[in-house]
């Protein structure tokens, strides 16, 4: 008895001490990059400032987050407030967690109804901002559940029957579900609207109009992006009642990443990309293709040019996206070619340059296009591909962006875009118990032979190496200089990889991180080699979650 | 494609005159059509002159090739049986490219032997000197060890499968084409050479089974003798009829010999080849006057950019080589030979557009046999030891060794005077020029600049101002669908897709990576507006963007 009361005397005197919480907090390591005035200018409030519960605290600083960015600073108390909003900002500012945590602090873990609806235009950014949630919620005891088109929707529907606090999905799939009435959000007091503009295109606004019906009248529309096109005015008009404007841009691009183009005919393309590969001090990138059979055809090419990548685009199968998604994330490959597919919102910090194979036909793409480096205030870089039919979208886009796209260098500084110190890089968080529980449960009924599909590594060179003659799609680096370097995540520390360190040889212009001894053919980055392959077969590992789609 | 063969065809050629066959092959590599037992209905009408009408005749040709750039109009009628008789006299037309007895298959949906195949063969085997200026130089070869010299002149057998786990370290260098290939039109193109030697590989293959029962090893300088005694050719050498066209036209592989490579390499080719062109000179006869005179006027500028590398290369190859054949009836006006222009243009893409369909068998068969001594084919799991599995089409992209320098390449390319270009155009708006600043912020970039000194001008207000607007006015894809007009080519629609496929085949050196059957119909760009509750369930790939 006593020994109770004594008890229950020190767990209240632990919850009383408010100064150490946050010291107790395991946060990741801090990110030391230099960031620009896109994420820095603020008027210097805190976290602790806006009024939010403690539990969510824990997890916003756990999550790495350090001090509200402008958007966040403008945003969340306006929010907490209910008022609808109408917000601007750059890309990679923190958009996301300015709409996830006024929702986090207002949803009521009591009860049982859905509070909050994220809508997000594509299934990749349902995932990603679905994890967002959970991980800023981690301590608030809510359930995020993300559900997608191109997945089961017998499942989603078992699911609904738990509570679900927040919902994270692509309009199609949540009209379903609200049609059926699985999804009710009759006292769904709030509607986000991620990339606003573009789910304000015509195939989606019809569904978003039909999926307002279900909400009720008094409710909070927040709605963000970093493109607000007059076109999509009218919607604003109709369904938003006074919102508060935050426009946090005064121009569109980002102010870290510097914008270079390189002209070549079409045929010398995978020539140049030959190049900039050799030349480049990629960190991790993202390769843009016009359409979906050019990115196979360029995965193809870069694979036979002898370096890894994956690729991902609209008709893949949703659970080889998801895996890509995933892979890519946690810095498995160095190199990603996609489609618009990814355009937008896909935030993975450890990209450092984006290269538009393919030079986009308007501005918008371009801008949400090349907002794929330089995240949070990061350095980053942007090559594009011009070809003589493209010098009128140049300049254009150009003009309309008010930037200035410049001619390669012969040598490109890499303080532009090289970190020093790439392994504090932050990484996806890592997924929770029950994430990993039901990834694993996930990965038995998956197909193992589709887990090569879209990993577009060299298979064959990679057998033709190590000899193993297996050509699974291996998981674990040999070498860690091929790895990226998102940085120390969980994962790798616990299987003990190093991070990475790639030797700039002093000679050539360009750094060449490819020179290395290790290098087979002095010129080729050196492969994954099957032999330390400790994984699933097909490449997941236990401890880390598989892309769980609709992970609770 | 295949589901055509053996029905009955109706094909107009460029001179007018109308056959009716059996569809035995469409040769894609060649850009040819091939007819069995084929009717003659002479031109009725067409040329609307009735002095040089042709007549109709009876006669049943066993076999005839057409060359496809020459085909006017090809259309399918019902199937149909016919009875056999012996050919006698073929018309005088140049679009026909072979008439004999009905070879026999190949491979399934075989390659109907070339002429010209046999003939190169053994060229391309016992000229060594010709391999450089050959179908492309060997430096291409993608399995060739990338260090090596280039022009050692072996082509290492079986190279393939290693070709592709080597990355591909072509050492082609970049000068190389254009010394290789003399092209008259166009800037030397992709550097991959398949245009050229791909058809020659189609052609070289036959030849280990033709050669043999034939037992011929002809020689390219001898093209002509071998023409000559065709089985059921007629053979009487008699100027107005046969040989002479014949031995042009049937010929297409020599005759791009001589304007791509052979100029160089074998010089010994050409005089040889240029007696046998002046030999039915005084004839009408497309060898003469096609080579001297109208190749350079044929669209070759565009018609190889359209169909280098893969698919619809195979097209280009007859383009040149058939442009003489077309232009045959030599004196014609301008007028004539730009409509010509057009038309062939039009007909290389039919072809290429057919071939799309269907090359995967033949490609196969292609590869199969010409894997000896061309280690370009795709070594993937794909080729699943049949003719017809899915071969994968590629061509290797030939990437110089050297870097691509950018310096050079940037200085064909002047921004001033592209906005000049677009003031006088007005295509868009035409907006105070940019300021270009040439210095670059070393941690900030180019965004720092904007901010600092040039923010208003470079930011017209047009399109985004903080200030004036929440909203901008840029560029984008909701604008640009609701700018869309009816006529505008859909995403994804056949002309897209055509498009599409021949920037791919510039870029990569194929139209896709399967061949390009996958996609279609599985609703694209213009799926999406409607029926969007439907199209939601169970559809996963057809879902959602088109991108």
């Amino acid at each position: 008895m006593s020994a109770a009361l004594a008890e229950q005397l020190e767990n209240t005197s632990i919850s009383g001490q408010d100064g150490d919480w946050k010291a107790n907090l395991k946060a990741p390591a801090k990110d030391l990059r230099p960031q620009t005035e896109d994420v820095t200018a603020t008027k210097g409030l805190e976290f602790e400032d806006l009024y939010i519960k403690r539990e969510l605290l824990m997890g916003i600083f756990e999550a790495g987050f350090d001090k509200p960015s402008p958007i966040q600073e403008e945003t969340i108390p306006v929010a907490l407030t209910g008022r609808d909003i109408l917000a601007r900002a750059k890309n990679g500012t923190g958009k996301t967690a300015a709409f996830v945590i006024p929702a986090l602090e207002r949803v009521n873990p009591k009860s049982t109804k859905t509070q909050a609806l994220i809508l997000v235009p594509t299934r990749e950014l349902a995932l990603q901002t679905s994890q967002v949630c959970k991980t800023l919620g981690k301590h608030l005891g809510i359930n995020v559940m993300v559900t997608t088109g191109g997945t089961g929707l017998k499942d989603d529907i078992i699911r609904l029957n738990d509570a679900v606090h927040i919902l994270v999905g692509t309009p199609g799939r949540i009209l379903d579900l609200a049609g059926k009435g699985v999804a009710d959000f009759s006292e769904c007091p709030i509607f986000i609207m991620d990339e606003a503009d573009k789910l304000l295109s015509p195939e989606f606004t019809p569904i978003i109009e039909q999926l307002l019906a279900y909400f009720p009248v008094d409710r909070q529309t927040m709605l963000f992006s970093a493109t607000f096109p007059l076109v999509v005015k009218s919607f604003m008009d109709k369904h938003l009642r006074q919102p508060y404007e935050i426009n946090l841009m005064d121009e569109l691009t980002l102010r870290g990443v510097t914008q270079y183009y390189a002209f070549v005919e079409e045929k010398q393309k995978v020539h140049c990309l030959n190049t900039l590969f050799s030349k480049l001090q990629i960190n991790q990138s993202i390769i843009f293709c016009n359409s979906t059979n050019r990115v196979e055809l360029l995965a193809k090419k870069i694979t036979e040019l002898g370096y890894s990548c994956f690729y991902s685009h609209a008709k893949m199968l949703q659970n080889h996206r998801n895996r890509v998604f995933h892979d890519f994330r946690n810095g498995v490959c160095r190199n990603l070619v996609c489609s618009d597919l990814l355009t937008r919102g896909i935030d993975i910090q450890a990209v450092n340059v984006v290269i538009n194979f393919d030079f986009p036909k308007n501005a918008e793409t371009y801008l949400h296009r090349i907002g794929r480096s330089g995240r949070f205030g990061h350095l980053g870089l942007a090559i594009n591909l011009i070809n003589w039919e493209d010098r009128f979208n140049l300049y254009k886009i150009e003009q309309e962006l008010g930037t200035e796209i410049q001619p390669i260098p012969p040598t490109i500084d890499k303080k532009l875009y090289v970190y020093d110190s790439p392994e504090t890089i932050p990484k996806p968080p890592p997924p929770t118990t029950a994430e990993k529980k039901e990834a694993e449960q996930r990965q038995q009924s998956r197909p193992s032979n589709t887990s090569n599909s879209h990993h577009n590594t060299p298979q064959r060179q990679q057998n033709y190496n190590s000899s193993t003659g297996s050509y699974q799609f291996p998981r674990q680096p040999q070498n860690s200089q091929q790895k990226p370097r998102p940085g120390l995540g969980p994962s790798s520390q616990a299987q003990g990889v190093p991070p990475p360190t790639q030797q700039v040889p002093p000679q050539g212009h360009y750094p060449n991180p490819n020179s290395a001894a290790q290098n087979h053919q002095n010129r080729r980055p050196p492969r994954y080699n099957n032999q330390s392959q400790q994984g699933r077969p097909n490449g997941f590992n236990a401890h880390e979650g598989g892309p769980s789609v609709r992970a609770m | 494609m295949s589901e055509f063969i053996g029905s009955r065809i109706s094909l107009i050629s460029r001179s007018d005159i109308r056959y009716v066959g059996i569809l035995h092959e469409i040769n894609s590599e060649n850009s040819t059509v091939a007819l069995e037992q084929v009717v003659s209905f002479g031109t009725e009408g067409r040329r609307g002159d009735p002095a040089k009408e042709i007549t109709a005749t009876d006669n049943i040709y066993e076999y005839i090739v057409f060359r496809g750039s020459d085909v006017k109009d090809l259309r399918i009628e019902e199937p149909a049986k016919m009875p056999q008789q012996k050919p006698p006299q073929v018309p005088d037309d140049p679009a026909i490219l072979q008439s004999t007895a009905r070879p026999p298959n190949y491979p399934p949906q075989g390659l109907p032997p070339q002429y010209p195949a046999p003939t190169m063969h053994p060229y391309y085997q016992q000229n060594p000197a010709a391999r450089y200026g050959y179908p492309q130089n060997p430096y291409g070869y993608p399995g060739y060890p990338s260090v090596g010299p280039p022009g050692v002149g072996q082509f290492p057998p079986q190279v393939s499968q290693q070709a592709s786990q080597q990355p591909q370290q072509q050492q082609q260098p970049q000068p190389q084409p254009t010394g290789v290939y003399p092209r008259q039109g166009p800037p030397p193109q992709t550097p991959i050479g398949p245009a050229v030697s791909r058809p020659q590989q189609g052609q070289a293959q036959p030849p280990q089974q033709a050669i043999g029962p034939r037992g011929a090893p002809q020689q390219a300088s001898q093209p002509q003798a071998e023409q000559q005694p065709k089985p059921t050719t007629p053979t009487t050498p008699a100027p107005q009829t046969q040989p002479a066209p014949s031995v042009a036209i049937a010929n297409p592989p020599v005759s791009v010999a001589v304007q791509d490579g052979v100029k160089t390499a074998a010089p010994q080719l050409v005089p040889a080849l240029q007696e046998q062109a002046a030999k039915p000179a005084n004839t009408v006869t497309a060898a003469a006057k096609g080579r001297t005179g109208i190749v350079p006027a044929l669209p070759l500028a565009s018609a190889p950019r359209q169909g280098v590398p893969t698919l619809t290369s195979a097209s280009v190859v007859p383009i040149t080589a058939t442009n003489a054949a077309a232009a045959a009836p030599a004196p014609k006006s301008a007028a004539e030979i730009n409509d010509t222009t057009a038309a062939v243009q039009d007909l290389a893409h039919k072809v290429s557009q057919l071939k799309t369909s269907f090359s995967n068998g033949e490609a196969t068969a292609l590869a199969a046999t010409d894997g000896s001594h061309r280690p370009a084919r795709q070594p993937t799991n794909r080729v699943r030891g049949g003719f017809r599995a899915g071969f994968q089409q590629s061509r290797k992209v030939e990437i110089p060794a050297g870097d691509f320098d950018f310096e050079s390449a940037n200085a064909k390319f002047n921004k001033q005077d592209l906005i000049k270009e677009v003031i006088a155009s007005e295509d868009v708006p035409a907006l105070t020029p940019m300021k270009v600043s040439t210095t670059n912020g070393a941690t900030t970039g180019v965004g720092e600049e904007a901010d600092g000194h040039g923010n208003a001008t470079l930011q017209p207000d047009g399109f985004y101002s903080k200030k004036k607007s929440f909203f901008d006015n840029i560029s984008c894809e909701n604008k640009e669908r609701a700018e869309a007009k009816e006529g505008d080519r859909p995403r994804g629609g056949a002309q897209w897709r055509g498009e599409e496929t021949k920037k791919n085949i510039e870029t990569f050196g194929q139209g896709s990576v399967d061949g390009g059957n996958r996609y279609q119909g599985r609703g694209g760009w213009r799926g999406r507006g409607r029926g969007f509750r439907g199209g939601y369930r169970g559809r996963a790939v057809m879902r959602g963007n088109a991108f």
